[in-house]
């Protein structure tokens, strides 16, 4: 049972080589590093040596809730899976944040977070129920697919059981196999599957029957009414004529409003082209040949929804055609990416999507890196420029790919999906075996054979060393945007800068791109002093950058979902002005553990941990050169307005001396008086003594 | 669900094995109790010694009228979410802390069958087994302004007879409050239910009677 708020108090420490398990006390980490993404950084920096390879058994797999999860908070229910990443070249420690039920279940059943480390010397699952843990032997799961594994547990241990697992491609180590929870979330990008299949580890399911204590319940509760009320409005409230459009359903019915919605005046009935999504932030129907499945009958469609959450993101889908699976994607992993990125391809939107979805969960491949890369369309178009050939991909290809995403080549049917995708997961033949190492290794090995694939390596790679990171942006100006690539663990803070709320408000509320403006304007200087923040000067850029980095550090520590920090900044029904509120995460944290603290508290309290990160990365070697990008990224029309040289000398100066920060310019190391102002001494020690790291004064 | 009939004569049965129970030597059931056991043997002082049938028949022949609830909350499992706010909400207002196993309504999500919900709620039931059953004067009673069969945490002895009698049941939405020994029930939060007001897709709803 709880025994503080927001906590149960317990981490569990798995090693799988020896099979021992233990328990340590979560209050070595909290209240001072939060949660979640603050003290995986930390346990990580006490467990891994920085000479451990992304598969070595000593690479510990850190699951870590946050404050919030697993009481009401609204979109709380992320948790932080951090490891060496096996992503990159150089690998290098990173995390990522998969949402669910699992964090909320793993506190029912007493635990905070999980660390495993070690090699179990037979495939083995963790089964953790109400204040135990236990290893079982996986040997009859191995090999299974990610669906098939999750039966059988759940046969084992009740449907309510959450599990999180690998699929084949994480067994057989592809580099970028995500972790896949509750069927739906994955862990993107950092590659946490292929470390959980070096370690033997097929799965952890966990069930809970206890309680988290919470210190103001009744402000919890209110507070999770009032983000709702930035999102949308209740029936009754519809009915008293407060709100508009008159729905009574979650904000994905904005979203999608595919099975509920009758064609929305003014939006076309079938997508056309994959732009009109991207402007209209998904007012298309992503799902309109399935409708016929739908007006049919023989498959249902609905909402799901994370725990304790408002949003209700995930499209789930109950089918009674077996041409067509049953399942649920979450809003921007699983399922409904696909439907829009495919929204131009009219032969394969919808059902096609759906089956690549399932394909993808089952194999354990996340959906937007199975193939070369960023999505199949990396894949597209090495076929395009003839790097790819039909004897290189073992597939017939009856028409040439179109290079516009318009038209659909007839060779991208399911079996040909299906079968790129299985070759890659088990790693057959010699192009799948090497794009099963994962983009970088992938494209640079391509790159050398033939010099045909570096544009679209290069599209890829921009970053000096590090790719863990999204190739896309979506901050507020290319400036900040270069700023928080360039520094970032993994670029994350996508949705707590501007984009996404303010593209919803849009879509949503059905204003006029001049409205967005204004709303954009009013927003830019509440948020960072200036009413744009998107002009092509340096002026700002830097703070602003810390500033969306460190919100973002909050969402991963509270942690709540990048929903929540959108409308933490817009918000869909907050008319007139549309603003959100970014201090809904100090609210959260207060009225969870009793704890008052500031929304500018809480932002400072993000300094420390991202300092411990950047001593992880310090400590595996990264310096200021690779705070940076490879000279093709300075030659795109993007970086006409400024140079190489200003950004890498006076733009990152700027950065490093902030106070938030406080690196050396020389090197990139944090100095000694800023670590220790931030209380972390023995992170200056230990970098000295221990991994032979020059701290700066 | 039982209809208004038979209802009213099971509140009887309610009255008499109450009095059977705790009164010991309850007026009313002395005699009937007399006549169906033998009778050399004192009042039971711990499970009674009835024979069910007589007394069901028995009690019969007293009609009793029930107060109805004003109403009673309903999940749509085709439109719920599996969010679960309801069962956080539930519990945090009822106990001030977060746990699902003491929520009164509840789901089972099947993820791997597209998110298919089983859900329970109570339903208020004209004829209340769990009332019926309850053994405690008072523990499981109807709240005046609501008409909700609701528990007094006081009286409750937590011998979990109103878990098993609903009709709901193995999937009771009264639940077990292992902590505290007792049992827990929909109360219609006062007559505004939370779980309603705060269910993102409008899955669930109040049912209101007529009363």
């Amino acid at each position: 049972m709880a025994t503080s708020y927001g906590w149960t108090g317990k981490i569990l420490r798995v090693d799988l080589t020896t099979g021992k398990i233990t328990e340590t006390p979560t209050s070595d980490y909290v209240p001072k590093l939060i949660g979640g993404r603050g003290v995986a950084a930390m346990i990580y920096w006490e467990t891994v040596p920085p000479e451990c390879a992304a598969f070595d058994p000593e690479n510990a797999l850190i699951m870590m809730t946050g404050v919030a999860s697993g009481t009401l908070a609204p979109s709380a229910s992320k948790f932080t899976i951090a490891s060496k990443s096996p992503v990159p070249v150089k690998e290098c420690y990173s995390y990522s944040n998969p949402s669910g039920h699992w964090s909320t279940e793993l506190k029912f059943a007493g635990y905070d977070g999980i660390v495993v480390t070690g090699k179990s010397p037979k495939p083995v699952y963790l089964w953790v129920n109400d204040g135990e843990a236990e290893l079982r032997d996986a040997g009859r799961l191995w090999g299974t697919t990610l669906s098939n594994m999750m039966l059988e547990v759940q046969n084992l241990h009740g449907p309510q059981a959450r599990v999180l697992g690998i699929g084949p491609a994480g067994e057989n180590l592809c580099r970028q196999a995500p972790i896949i929870v509750d069927r739906e979330h994955a862990t993107g990008i950092t590659g946490a599957g292929a470390v959980m299949g070096s370690k033997n580890l097929k799965a952890i399911a966990v069930r809970g029957t206890g309680a988290v204590n919470v210190a103001k319940p009744q402000e919890l509760i209110d507070l999770w009414y009032y983000y709702r009320r930035l999102l949308t409005r209740t029936p009754a409230e519809v009915a008293a004529g407060d709100g508009w459009p008159a729905t009574n359903r979650s904000l994905s019915y904005y979203m999608y409003h595919g099975p509920h919605m009758p064609k929305c005046e003014g939006h076309p009935a079938k997508p056309t082209d994959p732009e009109v999504y991207f402007k209209n932030n998904g007012l298309d129907d992503p799902i309109s040949l399935m409708r016929e499945a739908v007006d049919a009958g023989t498959v249902k469609m609905k909402y799901g929804g994370c725990y304790g959450c408002p949003v209700c993101c995930a499209l789930a889908y109950q089918s009674t055609d077996l041409s067509i699976p049953s399942g649920s994607g979450q809003c921007n992993d699983m399922e409904s990416w696909p439907a829009y990125e495919w929204a131009g391809y009219e032969k394969v939107v919808g059902i096609p999507s759906i089956w690549y979805n399932r394909w993808c969960d089952d194999l354990g491949l996340g959906i937007t890196n199975p193939g070369p890369g960023y999505h199949f369309y990396m894949f597209m178009d090495l076929i395009n420029l003839g790097v790819l050939t039909p004897e290189m991909i073992g597939f017939p290809l009856e028409s040439a790919p179109s290079s516009t995403y318009s038209e659909l080549p007839q060779a991208w049917t399911l079996e040909f999906i299906r079968t790129v995708l299985e070759k890659i997961a088990y790693r057959e033949g010699e192009l799948y075996d090497a794009m099963a190492e994962g983009a970088e290794r992938f494209l640079t090995s391509l790159a050398e054979k033939n010099p045909a694939a570096a544009p679209v390596r290069d599209r890829l790679m921009g970053h000096k060393g590090y790719y863990v990171i999204w190739s896309d942006s979506d901050a507020p100006s290319p400036g900040v945007s270069a700023i928080i690539e360039a520094t970032d663990l993994r670029k994350s803070p996508n949705k707590t800068t501007t984009g996404m709320g303010k593209s919803f408000v849009a879509s949503s509320a059905g204003l006029t791109d001049e409205q967005v403006a204004e709303i954009q304007k009013k927003g830019n200087l509440k948020y960072f002093g200036t009413e744009d923040v998107s002009d092509k000067s340096w002026d700002n850029k830097v703070s602003i950058a810390i500033k969306c980095q460190n919100l973002s550090t909050l969402m991963d520590c509270i942690t709540y979902c990048g929903w929540a920090g959108a409308y933490s900044l817009y918000s869909t029904y907050n008319p007139p002005d549309y603003l959100g509120d970014w201090e809904i995460g100090a609210k959260v944290f207060s009225a969870v553990t009793g704890q008052e603290m500031t929304h500018e508290q809480m932002v400072e309290a993000m300094n420390p941990i991202w300092n411990i990160e950047r001593a992880i990365h310090v400590r595996e070697g990264r310096r200021r050169e690779y705070d940076t990008f490879k000279d093709h990224v300075y030659e795109s029309s993007s970086w006409e307005w400024t140079s190489k040289e200003e950004f890498e000398g006076e733009v990152l100066d700027e950065y490093y001396n902030d106070p938030a920060r406080g690196w050396d310019l020389d090197t990139g190391i944090p100095r000694r008086s800023t670590l220790e102002a931030q209380g972390l001494k023995k992170i200056a020690d230990e970098l000295e003594s221990k991994y032979g790291v020059e701290v700066p004064e | 669900m039982p209809n208004e009939e038979e209802a009213a004569k099971k509140v009887s049965r309610k009255q008499f094995v109450k009095g059977a129970v705790v009164g010991g030597a309850g007026v009313a059931a002395t005699g009937v109790l007399a006549s169906c056991a033998p009778a050399a043997t004192p009042i039971a002082t711990e499970a009674p010694p009835v024979a069910t049938p007589t007394i069901k028949e028995i009690i019969k022949e007293v009609p009793v009228e029930l107060q109805q609830a004003i109403g009673y909350v309903e999940r749509d499992v085709e439109t719920c979410a599996g969010c679960r706010t309801c069962e956080a909400v539930c519990t945090l207002s009822h106990e001030g802390v977060n746990s699902p196993a003491l929520a009164r309504t509840w789901i089972v999500d099947y993820i791997l069958e597209g998110r298919r919900i089983e859900g329970w709620t109570c339903k208020q039931c004209q004829g209340p087994e769990c009332l019926y059953a309850c053994p405690v004067e008072g523990a499981l009673h109807i709240d005046e302004a609501t008409g909700a069969r609701v528990i007094d945490a006081e009286k409750c002895i937590g011998c979990k007879l109103c878990i098993e009698a609903c009709i709901q049941y193995p999937n009771s939405p009264i639940r077990y409050d292992a902590q505290n020994e007792i049992a827990v029930k929909c109360d219609l939060c006062g007559g505004d239910p939370l779980c309603v007001k705060y269910c993102p897709e409008s899955s669930l709803t109040f049912v209101e009677r007529e009363v």
